[in-house]
């Protein structure tokens, strides 16, 4: 018996977030700025595109496993079709050819209808001409996460750390009492008044 | 440009024979005109483009389409534009929508995945990446029938008129009619990701005139059939851009189609 060990190929491909900066292999990405959109609906966006790093055409396909939908729609636009997704699973892209330094946006977002969470693994899968999966490309998870701001169990949860604590004059300060402005590491700021 | 709906010229000879078989019937069965076979029909090719305003790549198959109505010719290959399925928008009081319920029903039936996609004849799923070639082998397939379309505006309806002539033995299926309207502007999601307020959406399939599955239909080799519908005008729709497909399908797929202008 003969085991087939496929080839590991991080460079053709990144994955760049919308600042352009590259997202590394293996990152997990958490979102959730909403956005509301009279044409598009609610969606929380990926923001999300891939790009060829090499400067010849290469050919690619993308696996996206969606292991959490708790309601509505994920749904991905790469690298040719756009697919929206009801249920959980792992599916299969069609393939298509980038040249090089192409990048391309993969319209990649959530549409929730409910507070709740959608976490999906997006891999990229370097392909030959004929189809056939030569290499493994890299490979992040997206967790788009729609939680109501008012439920202070969403906080509890996600246990943000202490990053800065500053006074009324904005100056970082380490005072356990009085008015304080807290930011947070999720980068909320929150005003603490301590007796 | 190939002209596959009707031979005009020969089949209104062939009615010319059969009118004047049945006023003479004394004349001896050995010197009837009979049916002649001219070769096989050239057949039209209907694709079903399954679009929508929310989708992204969408623009990108309906580039295809115009390189191939620009190739063969839009009475040729026949394009339909539904608006169904996830990505397609139903409107809302401050934007049109395009899709409807039977651009859905048409959309789950065929039970497909993704979106631009068409179906080539019926024959299932085609990826706009790969119209043009299937779009071209189908049209080296022999048809078994003709159809000639015409429709006028009668006042708030529109009257449909066909006749077919089956050309090469019998065919039984479904004879299917809708009508389209060109030229409408709405909102579209662009490859880039801007939203497009003045995208110009062509072909779009503005309701089945004979029900969503159509009607039963069988033709044998050498018999004219003619049909007469009327379909009652949406309001909505712009009456200078109106049109009429019509095809007979079955199990081996769309096997003849036709599309006529709605005359003023």
């Amino acid at each position: 018996m003969t085991t087939t060990v496929m080839a590991q190929d991080s460079d053709t491909f990144q994955f760049v977030d919308q600042s352009g900066n590259m997202v590394a292999n293996g990152s997990t990405v958490t979102l959730s700025d909403l956005k509301e959109d009279l044409f598009l609906g609610n969606y929380i966006s990926s923001g999300l595109s891939v790009k060829n790093t090499s400067a010849t055409t290469a050919r690619v396909r993308m696996v996206y496993d969606i292991t959490t939908l708790d309601n509505g729609t994920f749904q991905i636009c790469f690298p040719v079709n756009c697919m929206s997704r009801f249920e959980t699973g792992a599916y299969t892209t069609t393939a298509d050819n980038m040249s090089g330094g192409e990048q391309r946006d993969l319209q990649c977002e959530w549409f929730p209808t409910a507070y709740g969470v959608c976490k999906a693994q997006l891999s990229l899968e370097i392909m030959n001409a004929f189809n056939q999966k030569t290499a493994d490309g890299p490979a992040v998870t997206l967790v788009f996460n729609y939680a109501d701001p008012t439920d202070i169990n969403v906080n509890v949860n996600i246990n943000p750390a202490v990053a800065n604590v500053y006074n009324l004059q904005g100056q970082s300060t380490s005072t356990s009492t009085g008015l304080r402005i807290v930011r947070l590491t999720n980068g909320k700021t929150l005003k603490l008044f301590t007796k | 440009m190939r002209r596959c709906c009707f031979f005009i010229i020969s089949f209104f000879n062939f009615y010319i024979a059969v009118m004047l078989m049945t006023a003479c019937s004394h004349i001896d069965e050995a010197d009837r005109l009979i049916f002649v076979k001219s070769g096989p029909s050239v057949r039209c090719v209907l694709l079903e483009d399954f679009t929508g305003q929310r989708c992204v790549n969408c623009p990108r198959g309906a580039e295809v389409i115009e390189q191939l109505q620009e190739k063969y010719g839009d009475s040729t290959f026949i394009a339909v534009g539904i608006h169904g399925g996830p990505l397609a928008f139903k409107g809302n009081d401050k934007l049109m929508g395009l899709a409807t319920d039977f651009g859905d029903e048409y959309f789950n039936h065929w039970n497909l995945e993704y979106q631009p996609v068409g179906l080539v004849n019926r024959h299932g799923a085609v990826n706009y990446t790969d119209w043009a070639a299937t779009v071209k082998g189908e049209l080296e397939r022999p048809a078994t029938l003709t159809i000639k379309a015409e429709a006028d505006i009668m006042g708030d309806k529109v009257d449909i008129r066909l006749t077919m002539l089956g050309t090469d033995g019998t065919t039984s299926g479904k004879l299917q009619i809708w009508l389209l309207e060109d030229g409408i502007k709405a909102m579209q999601l662009m490859p880039n990701g801007t939203a497009n307020s003045d995208y110009v959406h062509n072909h779009v399939l503005r309701t089945p005139v004979n029900g969503i599955w159509g009607e039963d239909f069988t033709i044998k080799e050498a018999e004219i059939k003619t049909t007469h519908h009327t379909q009652i005008l949406d309001p909505a729709w712009n009456t200078a851009n109106l049109s009429i497909v019509a095809f007979v399908y079955n199990d081996q797929g769309v096997q003849q189609a036709c599309k006529g202008k709605v005359n003023m």
